[in-house]
């Protein structure tokens, strides 16, 4: 649906979005704790919460903007390959964080979405929204790990700004861009980030 | 028959549809304090009894005569259900949190970041009130849990406190739900918080099990609540809805 130039998706399309990535969610628990043998657990402090329930707000939003990616046309096989191993690694990304917060994680079906509809609808038009989101995750993960209180907590930050690295390599490549950025990230503080992601996201409205 | 009396057979007729008995002005509903005005416009036969849902729920398990308690999270009613003390609760309504300043805006707050710096009056709930908790919870996620400290913060143990608080101009700032900003929108400007940082506010109403408590005429409030015309009243008031089912 189309409004006004911004591409929303009701309660019902973000929980379909999201039917996959909870599947994974669940799948990951499953899996992690072999994978994160010998590594602390993450225990925030204090405000340590706050980097993660931001950036898992903000995977979640980069899932479903993974599915509509993936439904949109004029995308390559290939590339399809590849936007899907997005999504997976959006999804992982998620996993992890929500594990940590444990019943405060966000779910899908707490927001609407929001896209802003993409000039024309080409498929760089819509990878560049992808790609802004990805580079806005990654520089909140930096700032984490400089801010993190709990050093497990910040270990995390530092492993899922690894990963998110390549996600946005990943994008820019698709996008037709050289695969590293020159010059060094730089860390995004919350007060700058935060309307950045509300601008996705709008309350959940069903009908009376 | 005269007018007066078909009306009374009338409304007995109507009454009896709706499964509401005759005596349904003798049942007692308390609620949260950010229900107290939307409440009434449902249904105007209980008695009510409006304050911080954590107050509520410690009358109720001191005995007092609650047939329906409807609170603003589901800690209250869920500890109610699990003391045997209540039906199993159903949410129906959801809420947002904002900040609220007075007309003129004298503390010149901007956003919630305006906070940071201290030196402002912020009226928030004490942390075992509904919407105590969820600003705490709101604050820690936007890394802004020191506000409280560095600021002259007011506790109060209901959130319609802390709207009277803002809008007598006690407060430069305070912290209540989207509803109550609407109802002192007269005295006070709301400024919106971050939607990433809201806690899930989620009201959730049950039937009060004791002894004498009027179980049937509960229930029926309930089904009024949850119908469509309770629904519509509540979306009016700016409360959210839980999808119906």
């Amino acid at each position: 649906m189309h409004e006004g130039g911004v591409q929303t998706f009701g309660r019902a399309a973000f929980l379909r979005a999201g039917m996959v990535g909870a599947a994974t969610v669940a799948g990951t628990a499953l899996v992690a704790p072999s994978a994160r043998a010998g590594l602390p657990a993450p225990v925030p402090v204090d405000d340590d919460v706050g980097y993660l329930q931001f950036t898992a707000t903000g995977e979640l939003v980069a899932v479903s903007l993974g599915t509509t990616l993936l439904q949109a046309p004029g995308f390559t096989a290939a590339q399809r390959q590849r936007l899907q191993a997005l999504r997976a690694g959006s999804k992982r990304h998620l996993a992890r964080l929500s594990l940590v917060l444990g019943a405060d994680a966000p779910q899908f079906g707490d927001f609407d979405l929001q896209v802003p509809a993409p000039p024309g609808g080409t498929p760089k038009a819509r990878l560049a929204t992808s790609l802004d989101l990805a580079g806005l995750l990654a520089g909140v993960y930096l700032a984490a790990v400089s801010d993190t209180v709990d050093a497990a907590t910040r270990g995390l930050h530092g492993r899922l700004l690894w990963s998110q690295a390549q996600q946005v390599s990943t994008l820019r490549v698709l996008s037709g861009l050289p695969s590293v950025a020159g010059g060094l990230p730089v860390p995004i503080p919350l007060e700058a980030a935060v309307p950045r992601l509300d601008a996705y996201l709008a309350d959940a409205e069903p009908p009376v | 028959m005269t007018r007066p009396n078909v009306l009374s057979l009338v409304a007995a007729v109507v009454a009896a549809v709706l499964g509401v008995p005759a005596s349904a002005s003798a049942y007692n509903v308390y609620a949260a304090a950010s229900l107290s005005t939307a409440f009434p416009e449902i249904s105007g036969s209980p008695r009510y009894s409006f304050a911080g849902s954590n107050t509520l729920q410690a009358q109720i398990e001191r005995g007092a005569p609650a047939d329906v308690f409807a609170s603003a999270s589901p800690t209250e009613a869920q500890t109610l259900f699990a003391g045997g003390r209540c039906a199993r609760p159903v949410t129906f309504a959801t809420n947002v949190l904002v900040m609220i300043v007075p007309n003129g805006n004298p503390g010149k707050i901007r956003s919630v970041y305006s906070l940071r710096g201290g030196g402002k009056r912020v009226a928030v709930g004490t942390a075992g009130v509904p919407v105590g908790a969820y600003t705490r919870k709101l604050l820690a996620r936007l890394r802004l849990s020191s506000v409280l400290r560095n600021n002259t913060v007011s506790q109060e143990t209901n959130v319609n406190s802390v709207t009277a608080k803002v809008a007598l101009g006690s407060a430069d700032v305070g912290f209540v739900y989207r509803t109550d900003g609407r109802a002192a929108a007269d005295r006070t400007r709301t400024i919106q918080l971050p939607r990433y940082a809201q806690p899930p506010v989620r009201y959730q109403m049950c039937a009060v099990r004791r002894d004498g408590a009027e179980t049937r005429t509960a229930n029926s409030f309930i089904r009024q609540v949850t119908s469509k015309a309770g629904r519509a009243v509540l979306r009016r008031y700016g409360f959210g809805l839980p999808p119906k089912g």
